[in-house]
């Protein structure tokens, strides 16, 4: 069994490690390139969501390295997401590839069995201790990342951060035990700790909402965190994996009650779910807002329903608040170019409101 | 003065409107139900609503910014379900809240949650509290619901009886339907045979030789919306064609015909198109002789629905299948066109009765 799975911003490791430790062959997809995305849109239906068309790009690119097994997550609605895994099955199946698909439902009790399925030689221990290091490793990047969003604006080179960031996630795919990863970890964030930094000055702050995949690959969102980090600006993602599986699989307490905060403060606004982040969307730019943050940036792929909603929304929170909310619908055709100057044209903007802010403040208050 | 209540004629109006009316009606309430689209009102729809949703959606907009100078309350109910564990659209989950923000002026809105997706009865508390807002009287409230309920039925009598929505919902108002209803009870018509079609519509033909017979599967507020579909109907029985859609299936049938699929749609109204489909697919000799599936611009799950369809069709070869796509700009002429080309193709595949010809050769691909 030649096991391979869907390529999301630095999410292959876990699974690269998960799968390693489960005893599988891993064939871990080709880092996503613009030929990946145009295998993708060649083969998928055209108004699919751009998730699943960079995934199926993937899956080909894979099974033609030769893998057979595909693992896929699942889900059961009301987002196109649950249907995923059959359209790609499907597709696979009529452009001739022998490619089983496993769908992972986002539950425990659904998620175990299939696990256990894939590893078949292993005692349940053996799988739990799989798990427990794809999660500490899962914990780790997400940790590197958040350093970064915070570190880049701050550093006088900020290219150095990215280099830094991009040596830590080779250090973690090495690590292959907890300890390792613990090290690896530590190592990262000292050598990022050591950077010199600018003086201090209050930077800009940017929320950054919408919809996981795009939030995360950054092929499609064209590194929108970096881009920002480099114009000084701090960015806030409120998009974690880690985050995701907490809520939604582990349940934990303090998830689950970030989780109702979030829903409380879209009420307003939104008064139910609506799949996808469409809830997260609307309640986290709430409290970015509440939280005195400059402004608030959505991303989605075109025709993306939930965000949709959030989209529809957000202009009156925007207004309400008092804080501009800006959207990038990205899809295979969005060029870098057309996206870069959105993003500076909007930090500009933000610049220009907090000095307009500074000075009523200063005739206000006086100096 | 009773109380106004505005119904939008759009989106899932085309299923429920007749137990909405009858239920405000019996209870002592003015409905006020919008005009069937039309052009202002597709205009006003696509001007409010952003440009990323689905038409219909924009639709429903121009139809709430119509009624809201004109009626008190707007009854808009976010229906997330209408079956267990099934769900309708994450645009229809948040539809209340997406008109709030897009536009302003509103009268009241009634935005009650309905969500069957645990089990149906969760509908009775929803029907008391609408109720108890125009009348106190249990009693009435209770009556008032079965008979929406009584009417609702007969609706779908009519429906499944071959009629379009806008001539099942004229027949309902002049009460045309009671003796259609009872002798349907009495005497199992073809909508009561288990294994022929679910309906079958007798029209007289041009020339002596059977009718073509047409499924015309999509979301009902798009294929009976007469503006949007240019109507489609009524252009296809000008020809001589017999038409048959999904509210003309018995939901047995619709079951059946999908519980071949790997995953149940969790679509309910997908789930209808998908099982018209596949049951007539299945049936493809004796039934009908071809497939137009109406897809509206934008819309999400027909996207993966219409892919769907067109590889099950494709699989068992044999039956055309058309793929139409209809935005604000599509032109009558262009779509005519297109229909007459499909149903000039199935007559003459019908003249040369050549069953070995490939559907897919000429004008039946899937454009
Ligand atoms: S959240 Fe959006 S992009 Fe993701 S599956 Fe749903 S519709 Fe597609
Ligand atoms: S099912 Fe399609 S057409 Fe209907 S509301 Fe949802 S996206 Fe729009």
């Amino acid at each position: 069994m030649r096991v391979t799975f869907p390529r999301m911003g630095a999410l292959d490791l876990t699974f690269n490690t998960l799968f390693k430790q489960l005893g599988a062959e891993v064939v871990p997809p080709p880092p996503a390139t613009k030929a990946t995305l145009a295998l993708g849109v060649k083969h998928a239906p055209e108004f699919a969501c751009l998730p699943l068309k960079l995934m199926l790009g993937n899956f080909i690119q894979a099974v033609e390295l030769g893998a057979d097994t595909i693992v896929m997550c699942g889900g059961c609605g009301p987002c196109r997401l649950g249907h995923y895994a059959q359209v790609q099955q499907q597709i696979l199946e009529d452009l001739g590839y022998r490619a089983r698909v496993v769908v992972l439902e986002a539950s425990v009790c659904d998620l175990l069995p299939k696990i256990r399925h894939l590893a078949p030689h292993k005692s349940w221990r053996e799988i739990l201790r799989a798990i427990n290091i794809a999660w500490v490793k899962m914990n780790a990047s997400d940790g590197i990342e958040s350093l970064m969003l915070k570190i880049r604006p701050r550093a006088v080179k900020p290219r150095a951060v990215t280099e830094i960031y991009e040596q830590g996630l080779q250090l973690l795919a090495a690590a292959h035990t907890v300890e390792e990863i613990r090290t690896a970890h530590r190592e990262t964030f000292a050598a990022v700790k050591a950077l010199p930094l600018r003086a201090e000055k209050p930077l800009l702050r940017i929320g950054i909402v919408g919809e996981l995949f795009v939030a995360l690959e950054p092929l499609v969102n064209q590194e929108i965190e970096r881009r920002l980090g480099e114009l000084q600006v701090e960015v806030k993602r409120t998009l974690y994996v880690s985050e995701w599986v907490r809520s939604h699989l582990l349940w934990s307490r303090q998830a689950r009650k970030q989780r109702r905060a979030v829903k409380d403060a879209a009420q307003p606004y939104l008064g139910h779910w609506v799949g996808g982040h469409g809830l997260e969307s609307i309640g986290r730019t709430i409290q970015l807002a509440q939280a005195g943050f400059d402004g608030v940036i959505q991303v989605l792929p075109f025709t993306c329903m939930p965000e949709i909603v959030a989209k529809s929304i957000l202009p009156q929170i925007s207004k309400d608040y008092g804080m501009p909310v800006m959207t990038l619908v990205l899809d295979e055709h969005a060029g870098e170019a057309g996206i870069m100057t959105r993003i500076e044209a909007f930090v500009d903007l933000l610049e220009r409101r907090r000095k307009q802010e500074d000075v009523r403040y200063e005739r206000i208050f006086g100096s | 003065m009773p109380l106004r209540i505005g119904i939008p004629r759009a989106l899932l109006a085309y299923y429920y409107l007749p137990l909405w009316e009858e239920f405000f009606v019996q209870l002592g309430a003015e409905v006020i139900i919008s005009p069937k689209t039309n052009k202002e009102l597709l205009d006003g729809g696509v001007e409010l609503a952003v440009d990323e949703t689905c038409l219909p959606v924009k639709v429903f907009m121009g139809h709430v910014d119509y009624l809201k100078s004109r009626a008190d309350v707007l009854f808009i109910p976010r229906i997330v379900s209408v079956e267990p564990q099934k769900y309708t659209c994450p645009k229809l989950l948040g539809l209340p809240d997406m008109v709030k923000s897009n536009i302003a002026n509103l009268p009241v809105i009634w935005g009650d949650t309905v969500n069957l997706s645990a089990k149906r009865r969760d509908l009775l508390p929803v029907v008391y509290r609408i109720g108890r807002r125009i009348s106190p009287n249990v009693v009435r409230i209770t009556q008032a619901f079965w008979r929406a309920c009584r009417q609702l039925r007969k609706y779908e009598c009519l429906l499944r009886r071959g009629n379009s929505v806008e001539e099942a919902y004229n027949r309902l108002r002049h009460r045309e339907c009671a003796p259609w209803f009872w002798t349907g009870l009495l005497s199992p018509g073809p909508a009561a045979r288990s294994n022929g079609p679910s309906a079958q519509v007798s029209r007289p033909a041009g020339s002596g030789a059977p009718p073509i017979t047409v499924a015309v599967v999509g979301h009902a507020y798009n294929i009976h919306d007469t503006y949007l579909s240019l109507d489609i109907i009524s252009c296809l029985r000008k020809m001589g064609v017999n038409v048959l859609t999904p509210e003309m299936m018995r939901r047995d049938d619709i079951t059946r015909a999908v519980s071949h699929l790997p995953k149940q749609l969790f679509w309910t109204f997908c789930q209808r198109i998908m099982g018209t489909a596949c049951h007539y697919l299945n049936n493809c000799q004796q039934a009908v002789d071809g497939i137009i599936n109406i897809a509206a611009f934008g819309c999400g799950p027909d996207s993966l629905v219409g892919e769907m369809l067109a590889k099950e069709t494709r699989r068992r070869g044999q039956m055309p299948f058309m793929l139409l796509t209809i935005d604000e700009h599509t032109g009558e002429a262009g779509l005519l066109t297109r229909i007459e080309a499909f149903i000039d193709m199935i007559r003459w595949r019908r003249q040369r009765n050549a069953c070995d010809l490939s559907p897919y050769g000429g004008l039946g691909s899937n454009i």
